[in-house]
């Protein structure tokens, strides 16, 4: 039998299904990933064993600049018996939905629940239950997960998939003056798109520090970015977005959440730390489908202060244990995925 | 006249406390750089949020003074950002545009009169 597994959205989201897609890839031997060309570098890099085919659907194309025919995505779909979506919605059943291939996909998503949770409920009839931080395991860079005690050096990840997610840059600014006080270096990580922002941050510490910090941009060579970011960095900071993502595959993350849910995609790994302030409008209305935002203020993460992340980080790197929901300094703290990552009958 | 009041009421001088606010870093933006006008932007826009959301825990007389503090710090700073933004862009396109005859009507107006 011929599986395809679909997942052809965005940079973080490939990522987080990492787990799935290895455990799919160890139950099939002819398993197909159809993913974003944008990621298809991505996924050869992650999964080098796996066939890998280009699968984009306009809907989950934010630059909406490389149209794929349906006669070419019929072509990718041919070539499989089984579809598992570990991404489903109405545009993909309608984009994607032909005779002849059975498909498996999960039913409607659930903002409270991790999204590689509901990946391994969707392919365990297949797998098997597996511990999601376990079943994949980046080894191309020479990181390490574990939590730091002392801070040598910080990443500061200013990307932001979506501008929601964008802490301001005079935050970021100050919370590199803290760390800087108490003898961190300091690294700017950003994605292509982060470009003229970085050189505004690196400016300003310039001013600030008395040093211009060293700036890493996420590139296609994925196994260059990641080496350097493990060289370089103890622990990175950083707001959701891809290059979150991507660098939780070699170091701890703290993740700044504002109107994202936090709960369902926060970045994997055992040391991972969630800094959230649950405002009562968030997950912002910006997820749902059916109303529109007009917030333009977005407090959730523009009055979340450098001075709190810096309390929280500090804490972070005592030792301090976060079992569930943890408020600090009028900050929420939290570990992903919460307990959820083993298989339920370990639990 | 209510300060009239005051003071032959209270039978000493009563000074307004209208006066200076201070615009913060606004003044130091003219001699910089667009990154420079960008986090000073930036910066107005989260003080006021900042301001805002204290005003809305607490409504006390202080924060609300706060509140409009920043808020005019935030709209002085719109306007130079807005002026030297319109400068810069003046100054492109006149550094950009052909030689044209403005200056031909300068001097020939110059030189009617």
């Amino acid at each position: 039998m011929r599986v395809g597994v679909l997942k052809p959205d965005h940079l973080g989201d490939l990522i987080l299904a990492a787990p799935a897609i290895a455990a799919l890839g160890r139950r099939f031997n002819d398993l197909t990933l159809l993913c974003h060309p944008k990621n298809l570098g991505l996924a050869r890099h992650l999964f080098p064993d796996l066939r890998i085919c280009p699968m984009q659907l306009p809907h989950l194309d934010k630059e909406r600049s490389r149209p794929m025919q349906a006669a070419d995505r019929l072509r990718v779909l041919r070539e499989i018996d089984l579809l598992i979506g570990l991404r489903w919605d109405g545009q993909c059943e309608r984009q994607l939905m032909i005779p002849d291939i059975e498909y498996h996909t999960p039913g409607p998503a659930d903002i409270n629940v991790h999204v590689a949770v509901q990946h391994r409920a969707l392919v365990a009839p297949f797998t098997g239950d597996y511990d999601i931080l376990e079943s994949y395991e980046y080894s191309s860079a020479s990181g390490s997960i574990e939590r730091p005690r002392h801070l040598g050096a910080v990443g500061l990840c200013i990307s932001a998939g979506f501008r929601l997610n964008a802490w301001p840059l005079n935050h970021w600014l100050g919370l590199a003056e803290r760390l800087h006080r108490h003898g961190a270096k300091i690294v700017l990580i950003g994605g292509p798109a982060e470009c003229s922002r970085l050189r505004i941050l690196k400016q300003a510490l310039l001013q600030a520090l008395g040093y211009a910090p060293r700036v890493i941009v996420g590139s296609n060579d994925f196994a260059a970015t990641l080496e350097e970011i493990a060289d370089q960095v103890d622990l990175v900071v950083a707001t959701d977005s891809g290059t979150a993502h991507l660098a939780a595959l070699v170091r701890p993350v703290v993740s700044l959440f504002g109107g994202s849910p936090w709960r369902r995609f926060a970045p994997l790994g055992r040391n991972n730390l969630i800094l959230c302030r649950r405002v009562p409008c968030s997950p912002c209305i910006q997820f749902n489908r059916t109303l529109i935002n007009t917030c333009h203020t977005q407090e959730c993460l523009s009055n979340l202060t450098p001075e709190q992340v810096y309390v929280c980080l500090t804490a972070y790197l005592a030792g301090l244990n976060v079992p569930g929901m943890t408020q600090l300094n009028g900050v929420w703290l939290a570990r992903s995925p919460w307990g959820q990552s083993q298989p339920a009958n370990a639990a | 006249m209510i300060y009239w009041l005051l003071e032959r009421v209270l039978r000493r001088g009563y000074w307004s406390r209208r006066g200076v606010i201070r615009m913060g870093h606004v003044e130091d933006l003219a001699g910089s750089g667009t990154a420079a006008w960008f986090l000073a932007q930036e910066k107005a826009r989260l003080e006021y949020l900042a301001a805002k959301e204290q005003y809305e825990r607490q409504r006390s007389w202080r924060s609300f003074q706060h509140l409009m503090e920043r808020l005019l710090q935030l709209q002085s700073t719109n306007a130079i950002i807005q002026s030297l933004m319109q400068e810069r862009l003046l100054e492109q396109m006149t550094a950009g545009a052909a030689p044209d005859d403005s200056a031909d009507v300068i001097s020939k107006t110059r030189g009617a009169a």
